[in-house]
């Protein structure tokens, strides 16, 4: 087992009444790419946060590189924290928060920085409070690439990107890890442009983890199949069903598990279509309250 | 702390604050051409141009520790800074500047006397008003004292403003008010007596360090168990 960059145990956030998050235990390995996915108010971000000291949990055990890191400059500075929300102060200049970002991060590398300043085209002396929502997004992204950071945590860092500007920071993030791998954190709610980079999936629902699994494993543990409605019914019957849908006489139904080859024998005979589900369709089974959600955590594939 | 980490976090005040310190002096300067022009020109012998840069130092101390706090903080938080790092940065960052804009100010109100007795006009931009008693080295403690006060006034209210919002701000108002209403009624004779005791302005701003030190050591752990914002 490789060495634990985050672990937690019991990790609780309380504000009054409401519980944020409610009893974490999690584990983070080293040098991988790990989605922290969920629902709106469902704790990524104080998780997030906390991870980083910048809340204080209520209860539990966190430990950062082995170490606890309120007030730990050994584990803070290994750490670089780019949330949708990232604060400048206003009168800091583009070129500033890069020069800053130098003296903050031990492994900052100044001649990326400027390359992706470039790629991004952002304007080198304009003030952070004149940029836009994509361009101040784009900044996070300059300054959590080059960081180099061994745990570099990116929460929504692209708000108001543009769909070719978030498929270069994806391009770039992957280039990047794969000459220099480090643990990532990326925490989203465009599921299905990340799938391709995660190797690691967790879930976080209500505070809770349900999932935190192999992304490889988290793909494999459902799968549709397309094709006449009344020749579906036949091969989804006796199987655990997550959702159906159709239109007319076509029909798609989403199968728990993996297809084995005689499934896969069946479906071709009955004509049907068997391809994968999306990484968003699983995500929105396993945390949308419906039907899906119990049965699967009655097939113990989600925790409660 | 490292000394980069002091270096970085020095950097960041400086370049948070360093538009409003150029805005500042640029502001003196032509308020102190402006009045020597005036005088010059138009001016008699009865008439007296004093600007009391004293008190625009003060303020402005008072002012830029009140909005500098919450520029600065949730980025050096953002960045991973430890919370007394930022603390220990903050204070050297208010130490620098009291004394560099205190050691500019007596320079210049020592300039400026010589000057407007040779220009044989009434003007004091930077002395104290009523300072033919006060050697240089008072007018130098008397901006150090003033400054360092504001700087801490400031600090404590933001950090209180940050951790506990309006209502924290309001109710350390409410305290201090009613501390001193309570204080002034209650015991006024001691207190006009303790005044009258202070002898020389460096014991006066000797006395003042106390509340300064009070309140610097009170925003420590009030800092130390601040968490960013959303």
């Amino acid at each position: 087992m490789s060495q634990a960059v985050v672990e937690t145990k019991g990790l609780t956030k309380k504000y009054g009444q409401m519980v944020a998050l409610d009893g974490i235990d999690l584990r983070i390995e080293e040098n991988q790419i790990c989605g922290l996915l969920g629902r709106n108010g469902a704790g990524k971000t104080t998780l997030m946060h906390i991870i980083t000291s910048q809340f204080f949990a209520t209860s539990g055990e966190l430990r950062v590189f082995g170490e606890k890191p309120y007030e730990n400059e050994k584990a803070l500075r290994q750490m670089c924290f780019i949330k949708e929300s990232q604060a400048y102060a206003k009168s800091f200049k583009v070129a500033d928060v890069v020069s800053l970002s130098k003296g903050i991060f031990p492994n900052w590398d100044a001649a990326y920085a400027e390359r992706l300043l470039n790629e991004f085209e952002l304007p080198r002396n304009r003030s952070v409070g004149k940029l836009s929502r994509g361009m101040l997004s784009s900044l996070g992204i300059v300054v959590g690439l080059a960081s180099r950071a061994p745990l570099t945590i990116f929460d929504e860092p692209y708000l108001g990107l543009d769909a070719a500007s978030r498929t270069l920071f994806y391009d770039l993030l992957l280039e990047d890890y794969s000459n220099h791998p480090r643990t990532i954190i990326l925490s989203t709610h465009l599921i299905d442009e990340v799938s391709r980079l995660l190797e690691h999936v967790i879930i976080i629902d209500h505070g809770r983890i349900i999932l935190d699994q192999n992304a490889d494993e988290f793909r494999g543990m459902a799968y549709t199949a397309t094709g006449n409605a009344e020749r579906i019914r036949c091969f989804a019957e006796g199987k655990k069903v997550l959702h159906e849908e159709g239109f007319g006489s076509l029909q798609t139904v989403v199968l728990w598990g993996r297809a084995t080859s005689q499934e896969k024998r069946d479906a071709a005979e009955l004509g049907l279509e068997l391809g994968p589900v999306s990484f968003q369709q699983l995500f929105v089974h396993m945390t949308s309250g419906d039907a899906a959600k119990a049965s699967l955590i009655q097939e113990g594939a989600i925790r409660r | 702390m490292t000394s980069k980490s002091m270096s970085t976090l020095l950097k960041m005040h400086w370049i948070n604050m360093r538009l409003s310190v150029y805005i500042y002096w640029a502001i003196m300067l032509v308020i102190s051409v402006i009045s020597f022009t005036l005088m010059l020109t138009v001016g008699n012998g009865d008439t007296q141009i004093n600007m009391g840069a004293i008190t625009s130092v003060s303020i402005y101390m008072l002012v830029l520790n009140l909005v500098s706090v919450n520029e600065t903080f949730r980025y050096a938080l953002g960045m991973n800074f430890r919370r007394k790092d930022f603390y220990g940065s903050t204070v050297i960052i208010i130490l620098l500047l009291v004394f560099g804009f205190g050691t500019l100010s007596t320079l210049l109100s020592m300039i400026e006397k010589p000057l407007a007795e040779a220009l044989k006009v009434n003007v004091s931009l930077f002395g104290i008003m009523g300072d033919a008693e006060l050697s240089s080295l008072d007018v130098f403690l008397l901006y150090i004292g003033c400054g360092l006060f504001l700087s801490v006034v400031g600090l404590f209210t933001s950090v209180i403003s940050y951790r506990f919002g309006k209502k924290g701000v309001l109710l350390m108002g409410a305290v201090a008010l009613l501390l001193f209403i309570g204080v002034s009624v209650m015991s006024m004779e001691p207190i006009a007596r303790f005044f009258a005791s202070i002898g020389s302005v460096a014991e006066a701003m000797a006395w003042l360090m106390l509340p300064t030190v009070l309140l610097l050591a009170g925003a420590y752990p009030l800092m130390m168990s601040m968490t960013t914002k959303e």
